[in-house]
């Protein structure tokens, strides 16, 4: 017998469906023909399976990036604000128009001063040989300014952070400082960046930074 | 037909049997399958629990970190304005005439002032408290319209437009600061006020300049400037508030961050806020001073307090405590520390107690019995003191 020719749409649709049912009932009733799932079956599913799990773990392992991204800041803050502090600090010292302004990051001050000229960035290191200039939390300085810091918060327990400054005259008797603070992402390999290059800062996909900006004052009531 | 129908088979062998292309696993397939899913789940299983121990870990530090970094920067917010509209040092200072009755200082600490729990399992702990003297909540100022004996009447001008704005500002544990226009001023601690007169009554009367009393105020004190200052300490206390934990014999267990408001004579508790939880220790680690401000060339010496037993004395000694021989007109920076621990012991840490006062602080235990102890995080900071370098005392 002819079978019938769907002539619309709608009949066209639903002997679909229907095709689509028997094969369905076909392969999943007990008759004898029926089987058991197939290879490509079991391995279908458990790579879904698999790719579940692995998405649900990458948003825990994301988030916990995040946190930890998010800590290292908060400590690259306090640490520039910090290093921010020290440099309003030395310029106590600061108080007469000399060839050369005394202490650590002050001596790096261009002469004579002239309206927007700049160190450029330099890295602060405490040891010139050493090869790694990375610092730990609170930074290196053992032996000018933070001794007391250091005996309680030892660098040599996470060396990690990259350190720069900038020194900007603005007028004779005031200064711009700037501090920025860098750290690899935890994918890039360790000895990469140990040497701070400047460069790095401009890295964002591997390196984390934080900057901080201040104004600095000579010291006018000392005169 | 197929033999499935005709007799019973062994059941293991009742999925095997049939044609080889229709058949379903036997038992050896089905154990293999059944063991390498168990080690592939309890694979998943031991890194879904390491994943959750790292978020507690990761959560625990978080908070610490928020309480560390908030209690720093309060504690900077205060201590940076230092010396800002007052005085450094009230014994020393030129400006203040006449002397109040209590010496005032902008910064005096305590040495060993801190709770600490159970101190034979924490040893060397030695919190500092730390008092500060200044405009240190209210910066605003006012003008004075007559001083009668020891009552203070001021201009309406600024006034505080409500009584309870009124009453937050003119308290009693205050010291009305009256100043003239080249500086000079005089401090008496406001015993009693009026909203509706807009007046302040003082403990005594100040002088009026006349003749050889050289302090005090011209006139009737038209036109000066009057503004409110007082006492702030930050220490570290047991906290005892309801609900917080304590061992079995009833000992606080956490130590709290505070900042209280004293009184006038710098020592008696009016109130206080809490403003870090589990705090371990709070210190001072260096501090500068330029001891000879009169000279030409300016060189402060940083005083790293481990090597510098002048700088801080229990009983209140010391270049940075509350004595005559205190220096704090001369303090130009100064940095801060503080350490606080988390929440809840970690089994996963050993204890290491602290080996030396100002040393690293690494672990915090509070169960003796127990192999467990908190993980302690350090931050510190240095704050500068514009305000005390433009006084130049």
């Amino acid at each position: 017998m002819k079978p019938d020719v769907p002539t619309t749409a709608l009949a066209k649709m639903r002997s679909r469906i229907a095709g689509f049912t028997t094969f369905w009932r076909r392969s999943r009733s007990h008759s004898p023909d029926s089987r058991g799932f197939s290879l490509i079956e079991l391995l279908l599913s458990a790579a879904i399976a698999t790719t579940g799990m692995y998405a649900s773990l990458s948003l825990c392992l994301s988030a916990l990036k995040g946190n930890t991204e998010m800590r290292d800041s908060a400590i690259a803050l306090t640490y520039a604000e910090h290093l921010l502090s020290t440099i309003q600090g030395e310029s106590v010292m600061w108080q007469t128009k000399t060839d050369s302004v005394p202490g650590r990051f002050l001596r790096h001050l261009p002469v004579p001063a002239a309206t927007g000229q700049s160190t450029g960035w330099k890295v602060l290191q405490m040891n010139p040989f050493a090869t790694d200039k990375r610092v730990g939390d609170m930074g290196d300085d053992s032996h000018l300014y933070d001794a007391g810091m250091l005996f309680a918060l030892p660098s040599e327990q996470r060396p990690r952070y990259c350190t720069q400054y900038r020194l900007t005259w603005v007028t004779p008797d005031l200064f711009r400082a700037e501090v920025r603070v860098g750290w690899s992402r935890p994918h890039v390999p360790v000895d990469k960046y140990r040497a701070c290059p400047t460069a790095m800062f401009d890295d964002i996909g591997n390196v984390v930074s934080v900057s901080m900006p201040a104004m600095v004052m000579k010291n006018v009531y000392a005169q | 037909m197929s033999t499935r129908n005709k007799a019973t088979p062994p059941v293991h062998r009742v999925v095997a049997a049939g044609n080889p292309s229709e058949r379903g696993f036997n038992m050896i397939e089905l154990a293999m399958a059944m063991g390498i899913a168990s080690v592939v789940f309890m694979s998943i299983t031991a890194l879904y629990a390491y994943q959750a121990q790292s978020l507690q870990t990761q959560a625990s530090l978080q908070s610490m970190h928020r309480e560390v970094r908030f209690a720093i920067d309060h504690l900077r917010r205060d201590m940076v304005s230092l010396g800002s509209n007052s005085t450094p040092n009230s014994g020393i200072d030129d400006l203040v005439c006449p002397k109040p009755a209590v010496t005032l200082r902008s910064v005096g600490l305590e040495l060993g002032d801190g709770y600490v729990y159970n101190p034979s399992l924490n040893p060397n702990m030695q919190s500092v408290s730390i008092t500060l003297f200044g405009s240190l909540d209210i910066r605003t100022r006012y003008r004075i319209d007559s001083i009668a004996g020891s009552k203070v009447t001021l201009q309406a001008t600024g006034l505080p437009a409500t009584e309870d704005e009124w009453k937050q500002i003119f308290t009693s544990d205050r010291y009305l600061r009256v100043s003239t226009a080249e500086g000079k001023s005089f401090y008496y601690p406001i015993v009693a006020t009026s909203f509706g007169d807009r007046s302040v009554t003082l403990s005594s009367a100040p002088p009026r300049i006349s003749g050889s009393q050289r302090c005090g105020y011209l006139g009737t004190g038209y036109g000066m400037w009057a503004d409110v200052q007082g006492f702030i300490r930050y220490r570290v206390i047991a906290d005892k508030r309801p609900g917080a934990p304590t061992d079995g014999s009833g000992q606080a267990q956490r130590g709290l961050l505070v900042r209280e408001r004293l009184a006038t004579d710098g020592a008696t508790l009016v109130s206080q806020i809490a403003i870090a939880e589990n705090t371990v220790e709070l210190a001072i680690t260096d501090a500068a001073f330029d001891l000879d401000a009169q000279s030409a060339t300016i060189n402060f010496k940083i005083y790293p307090v481990q090597d510098h037993p002048e700088l801080l004395q229990k009983g209140g000694g010391g270049l940075l405590g509350s004595s005559p021989s205190a220096r704090p007109e001369a303090l130009r920076f100064m940095s801060v520390r503080l350490s606080v621990r988390a929440e809840v012991s970690d089994r996963d840490l050993t204890h290491t107690p602290r080996s030396q006062v100002n040393g690293p602080i690494l672990t915090y235990k509070l169960e003796k019995d127990r192999p467990t102890t908190c993980r302690v995080i350090t931050m510190g900071t240095r704050v500068y003191m514009p305000t005390m370098v433009a006084r130049n005392l």
